[in-house]
């Protein structure tokens, strides 16, 4: 058979390329990126592999300890609450609650406001301003109390959660775009594909949107923590998801009351949404640092 | 020979502007107007802060003016419209690498400007910016190269292939040879000329060396205090400076000695 890799050929890797391999080269990261690619596959297989749905009642088995324990059941993996509900299942299924919402949420804000800043940061004068400062107002009130807000008007559910926390997104992709285009727009290289004829919209999408990928990837892992704590601390005061949903805030609040008889109750959710966010954040740094590395290097 | 550029009155103003007040205005560059023709060299020179890079970004259209015009065979160029610009006169940038895109490979920024004012087709683009990167001395290869992977003179290379792509007829090179070693300096100068002989392409170029300017331009403008103060042949500039300041320049009477 012949060979095609006569010689041993080194291609020096894309800018892009050169990030994953600086990242790679950190275990913390890339662990925690197992950790939050581990909880996304739960949260989306949890139909079909969660023991029982979220729902389903035990009622001779209620506050069934978790398996390890002397009196827990390998059944009931991380045992049941005091209704008789799986606790394992519950969690799978509220991953969905309190992974996939804010991920929907962060997108759709992500998507939104980076346009808006793009053309913010694309246009001058009286335009570029008006979009800049277009939801300012809402940079004012910090998340919670603006969620709140929008919750005593239209009352506490899911949906108003949702519009609320993207109300507050949105401003945030929209500065951070803005000032990262404006950063660039005067740099010699967008002159240069200016003067070679480009349209203004291969100069945005192909000329100055690869050079800041790296602040929207930055404002998105930053977004996405704040949107998965905001969801649970509305859901732990009751405002948020209603039960009997399996949220992990919600669940939070509701094992308030047996802390001392069935502590996992507490410990479980809790320990998901710690796991979550932190990994989260440690993808965000890590990714940051090595974004820095690249740049250092070239 | 035929006039192919011709400015007129051409002027810069910039206002610094502080808060709600009217701004201060500072004035850059003076009207000025001169010719120059087909296969012409023109040396820009001057001190720092003389207007010169302000004279090569009106020309090259990466800022508009504040008044005046530019004709090109007689034909006025607007302000703003840089398609029909870009496929006359071309810019290389002083600074090389901050003009390259980081994030895409060499080959995609040269195809830029013939998928923007060209219809060939996509592969004789592709053949147009292998034959242009082989006329810069670099290889086909380099299409692939991100621009960090290239020393500086290499992407001094890309910088103009950039600017010969579409064949053009008038190339604005601001001070594109600051920073290369004198070797890598001899080498891009010419090619600058040999490229000059084969496409007949106008050169306007900035310069602090004498060397280089008595080397390659035809005529020379001097540049003090957003003002021009002299502009004529080389060779009788040389020879005869009217002003002081075109005599510290050319440092004529060094020049004059070693002749």
């Amino acid at each position: 058979m012949p060979n095609t890799k006569l010689y041993f050929q080194y291609r020096e890797p894309s800018p892009l390329m050169q990030v994953w391999i600086n990242f790679q080269s950190n275990p913390f990261a890339l662990s925690a990126l197992y950790c939050f690619g581990f909880i996304t596959l739960m949260m989306i297989l949890a139909p079909v592999v969660s023991p029982f749905d979220a729902n389903q009642q035990f009622s001779d088995l209620t506050s069934l300890p978790p398996s390890w324990d002397d009196d827990g059941k390998m059944r009931y993996f991380f045992g049941t609450d005091d209704l008789g509900r799986d606790m394992l299942s519950r969690i799978m299924h509220g991953a969905r609650y309190s992974l996939g919402y804010p991920i929907l949420i962060v997108l759709f804000a992500g998507i939104i406001g980076t346009a808006l800043g793009a053309g913010a940061g694309m246009t001058r004068g009286l335009k570029s301003s008006t979009l800049n400062h277009l939801l300012d107002v809402l940079l004012s009130i910090p998340s919670l109390l603006l969620a709140l807000i929008i919750i005593a008007i239209l009352g506490p559910s899911l949906e108003n959660v949702v519009i609320a926390l993207s109300l507050v997104l949105i401003p945030q992709f929209i500065h951070a775009v803005r000032n990262a285009v404006h950063d660039e727009i005067y740099k010699d290289y967008v002159v240069a594909a200016k003067l070679n004829g480009c349209s203004t919209w291969y100069i945005l999408t192909r000329v100055i949107l690869p050079n800041i990928t790296t602040v929207i990837v930055m404002q998105t892992t930053l977004a996405l923590s704040t949107a998965i704590l905001d969801i649970a601390a509305l859901g732990f005061l009751g405002l948020g998801v209603q039960p009997p949903a399996p949220e992990w805030g919600t669940m939070l609040a509701r094992s308030l009351d047996q802390v001392y008889l069935s502590p996992w109750l507490m410990v479980l959710p809790g320990l998901a949404l710690f796991l979550t966010v932190f990994s989260i954040n440690v993808i965000g740094d890590s990714l940051r640092a090595a974004i820095q590395e690249r740049i250092r290097n070239s | 020979m035929s006039c192919l550029l011709e400015v007129k009155g051409l002027y810069k103003n910039y206002i610094h502007k502080s808060g709600w007040l009217p701004g201060k205005r500072v004035c850059a560059l003076e009207p000025i107007s001169f010719t120059l023709a087909k296969g012409e060299s023109l040396a820009v020179m001057g001190e720092t802060g003389s207007g010169k890079t302000t004279l090569a970004k009106l020309i090259a259209g990466a800022e508009p003016p504040s008044g005046g015009e530019i004709l090109l065979n007689g034909e006025r160029l607007e302000t703003g419209n840089y398609r029909q610009r870009c496929r006359h006169i071309r810019m290389i940038f002083q600074d090389s690498l901050g003009s390259l895109n980081p994030q895409t490979t060499v080959g995609q920024q040269l195809l830029e400007s013939l998928k923007f004012n060209t219809d060939l087709s996509n592969q004789e683009q592709v053949d147009r910016v292998n034959e242009t990167l082989m006329k810069v001395g670099l290889l086909p290869d380099h299409f692939f190269f991100y621009p960090h992977m290239l020393s500086s003179g290499q992407q001094q290379r890309v910088c103009i292939a950039r600017a010969i792509v579409i064949n053009p007829q008038i190339i604005v090179a601001d001070e594109a040879l600051v920073g290369l070693d004198p070797s890598v300096r001899a080498q891009i100068i010419n090619l600058l000329l040999d490229l000059q002989q084969d496409m007949g392409i106008s050169f306007i170029f900035i310069s602090h060396s004498p060397e280089i300017v008595k080397h390659v331009a035809d005529k020379i403008l001097i540049m003090h205090r957003g003002k021009m103060i002299e502009f004529g042949k080389t060779s009788e500039l040389i020879k005869n400076p009217t002003e002081h300041v075109t005599e510290l320049l050319l440092q004529s009477g060094i020049i004059k000695n070693q002749l």
